[in-house]
């Protein structure tokens, strides 16, 4: 028997089986003894942290202005500390000896160096304890960024209490196994994380970090969503076995990739991968998605500390749309705000991001860098089959407004003689309640529609995605959710433009067999979860699920319709239901 | 104020005095550690009890070597005589 099962919920199908290693939040003390044969590599991390923290400070040193002198003087005496042989060298022997981690050592060494200064008679030298401390933590926060490097490639579960996207750069991913996490739910950035990495998570473990210590050995079933803490030996054989039979599924999947995604009853659904950089075309022609439903261009953004040029954007444009061809790449304009926030949106202090002004509500208010990427997307499009999407619209005159700044690009890109395509499809995301009332007036206005489910389900259902306590409420079958589907979706095509579906609802059997029963024309998703998807469509009949969408666009009761649903899709799938990402909460 | 450099048993020594009022404090220990570690011969500054490593900044911090102090470079190695001379330029230096 194991010692606990802990449940949660499945984010990412899969099993692993492993080690356990804890995400420390950035800031804290990692307290860990060590083995004696790991002295070498945590003094090797310490020296790495330290000379990081050095080359920081050098480079911080470099940019103080000449009439700062001073400043420059003690950003070189904390250089100079970085360095210390007594600071470093008695925190190596404190790992040595004591078999300390690095992380503890330092803190340690420290501690024990501003006491001693604290305790001198010169006011002057007792004030050096905040040099002193300042250093320390510095080192630290540079030790945290080295664990990757350090140790962490062996093969490892990772805990944690959450993953942000910070968290995420941070990380070494190789080795990693699978994921668990005490917070978040099934769109939360360990879920999406997960999925991209094709790695078996769980999340919403609420006693996690409290039954589970680093170096335990536990089984993550991110089939059944829940995590067996060590398992004894029968449960090791049953699940290894049990992770071989997913393994080779899986396989087969990918194997028939490349064919096309048709329903049993010859109804065609084009797939689609969501993408964020150019890198990603292989991968995502490879796993046979048939075009990019969704390119973000958040990247080039966050990822800069200042906004790309119009030459920048334009180069990874055509670069995807020129790998992508001939299948069509929808570019999603700037998507910046909520959990994706440049500096320029931070600067609001806005107390609730998610419903400030993010996407094109920030576009629009900063027409300058709007501008620049319109120019961008307009001249790649001469380079392929593209098209532009634009994120958050929650009114018809934003989309009439954008139509006109399209024109007014393209009137000075002729007036400059530069190439560019003038006729680019201009297509919508559905993703607020507001755009779901006026999809129709919508619809008139635009080439065609995509839903974002993630976002749509929160801000129906008005809950913020990463609170637990109002994860309940987080059901894609509630009524409301089905009725806003099936609204867009027959508006969209009584003006004849298609309908693309591009949240995690397509990825779930239950949710994609609902999906076609109400008539979506392509699905789009990650690279990772393209060969399920298509293989989850030639297993299904359009008719059997246009009969479910239905009965389920009848019921009042969402916990009715799931139980509608599983029935149905245990029919068409039958026993390999179990390997397919699901977001039902009532499947058990 | 630099004084002569003696052969003692354990390598050379030279004795300096700290002109400042101020002693030896941050900045002139940082520099005297930074120039401590481009020599490849062992560097240890003492005063009447206390000794410390030349490449600590920290050690020769806790020396606390106050103004108008004596201290005595010792060195070993290589190049410890040319250690000698830089540092105890250095000490001898230091004025504000």
């Amino acid at each position: 028997m194991a010692r606990a099962v802990l449940s949660g919920t499945s984010v990412s199908p899969g099993i692993a089986l492993g080690k356990v290693q804890k995400l420390l939040p950035s800031g804290m003390v990692e307290e860990r003894r060590i083995l004696p044969g790991e002295c070498a590599a945590e003094c090797a991390a310490l020296r790495q942290a330290a000379a990081r923290a050095r080359d920081e400070l050098k480079l911080a040193s470099e940019q103080v202005p000449a009439d700062l002198a001073e400043q420059g003087d003690i950003i070189r005496a904390h250089m100079q500390l970085c360095q210390d042989p007594k600071l470093l060298g008695t925190a190596e022997r404190r790992i040595h000896e004591q078999h300390l981690c690095a992380s503890w050592a330092l803190s340690c060494t420290v501690e024990e160096l501003c006491a001693l200064f604290h305790g001198m008679d010169d006011p002057y030298l007792r004030e050096r304890a905040q040099d002193i401390k300042a250093v320390g933590r510095r080192i630290q926060t540079c030790l945290l960024g080295c664990e990757a490097a350090r140790g962490r490639t062996m093969p490892h579960v990772l805990i944690a209490e959450d993953i942000s996207p910070a968290d995420a750069l941070r990380l070494n991913l190789r080795g990693m196994l699978g994921l668990v996490t005490m917070e978040g739910g099934p769109t939360s950035h360990t879920a999406i994380l997960s999925r991209s990495l094709h790695l078996p998570a769980v999340v919403g473990v609420t006693s996690l970090m409290d039954m589970v210590e680093d170096g335990d050995f536990i089984i993550v079933d991110a089939v059944r969503g829940c995590v067996h803490v060590a398992p004894d030996e029968d449960e090791v054989a049953q699940f290894s076995a049990r992770q071989e039979e997913y393994l080779a599924w899986e396989h087969s999947t990918r194997h028939n990739a490349p064919l096309p995604a048709e329903t049993l009853d010859g109804v065609r659904v084009t797939v689609q991968a969501n993408m964020e950089s150019p890198d990603e075309c292989a991968a995502a022609l490879g796993a046979g998605a048939e075009g990019a439903g969704l390119y973000r261009t958040e990247f080039a953004y966050l990822r800069a500390s200042r906004f790309p040029t119009e030459e920048q954007l334009f180069q990874e444009y055509r670069d995807v749309a020129r790998r992508m061809a001939p299948a069509r790449v929808v570019f999603r304009t700037l998507d910046a705000g909520a959990d994706k926030m440049l500096r320029s949106q931070e600067a609001l202090k806005e107390p609730n991001p998610n419903l400030g002004l993010r996407a094109i509500r920030f576009c629009l208010r900063h027409r300058e860098v709007f501008h620049t990427q319109l120019r961008a997307l307009l001249r790649a499009g001469l380079y392929g089959n593209t098209a532009i999407m634009i994120p958050m619209i929650s009114s018809l005159q934003e989309v009439q407004e954008v139509r006109r700044l399209i024109t007014e690009v393209s009137q000075g890109l002729s007036a400059a003689g530069i190439p560019h395509r003038d006729d680019m499809p201009l297509g919508v995301m559905i993703e607020t309640p507001a755009a779901v009332m006026v999809a129709d007036s919508l619809a008139r206005e635009c080439d065609f529609f995509s839903i974002g489910t993630n976002d749509l389900l929160c801000y129906l259902m008005a809950i913020d995605r990463n609170n637990k306590h109002v994860s309940y409420l987080h059901d894609p079958l509630h009524p409301a959710m089905v009725l806003s589907l099936k609204r867009v979706i027959d508006c969209a095509h009584r003006e004849g433009i298609g309908v693309s579906v591009c949240g995690e609802l397509s990825t779930d059997p239950h949710g994609l067999a609902l999906l076609l029963g109400m008539g979506v024309d392509s699905v789009s998703a990650a690279c990772t979860s393209v060969p399920a998807i298509k293989h989850m469509i030639r297993h299904l009949d359009a008719e059997i699920c246009s009969e479910l969408a239905h009965s389920v666009l009848a019921s009042t009761d969402a916990a009715a319709s799931s139980r509608m649903v599983r029935e149905t899709l245990a029919q068409c799938l039958g026993e390999e239901l179990v390997f397919h990402n699901t977001m039902l909460q009532t499947n058990g | 104020m630099v004084g002569d450099i003696a052969t003692t048993p354990e390598g050379l020594a030279l004795t300096v005095r700290v002109q400042s009022p101020l002693g030896i404090h941050a900045r002139p220990a940082a520099r005297l550690a930074q120039e401590a570690q481009n020599f490849s011969a062992d560097i240890r500054l003492r005063t009447g009890t206390a000794e410390a490593d030349a490449r600590s900044m920290l050690d020769i911090l806790s020396l606390a070597a106050a103004g108008d102090a004596e201290i005595t470079l010792c060195a070993s190695g290589d190049d410890a005589r040319e250690a000698l001379i830089r540092l105890g330029n250095l000490i001898a230096g230091i004025e504000d």
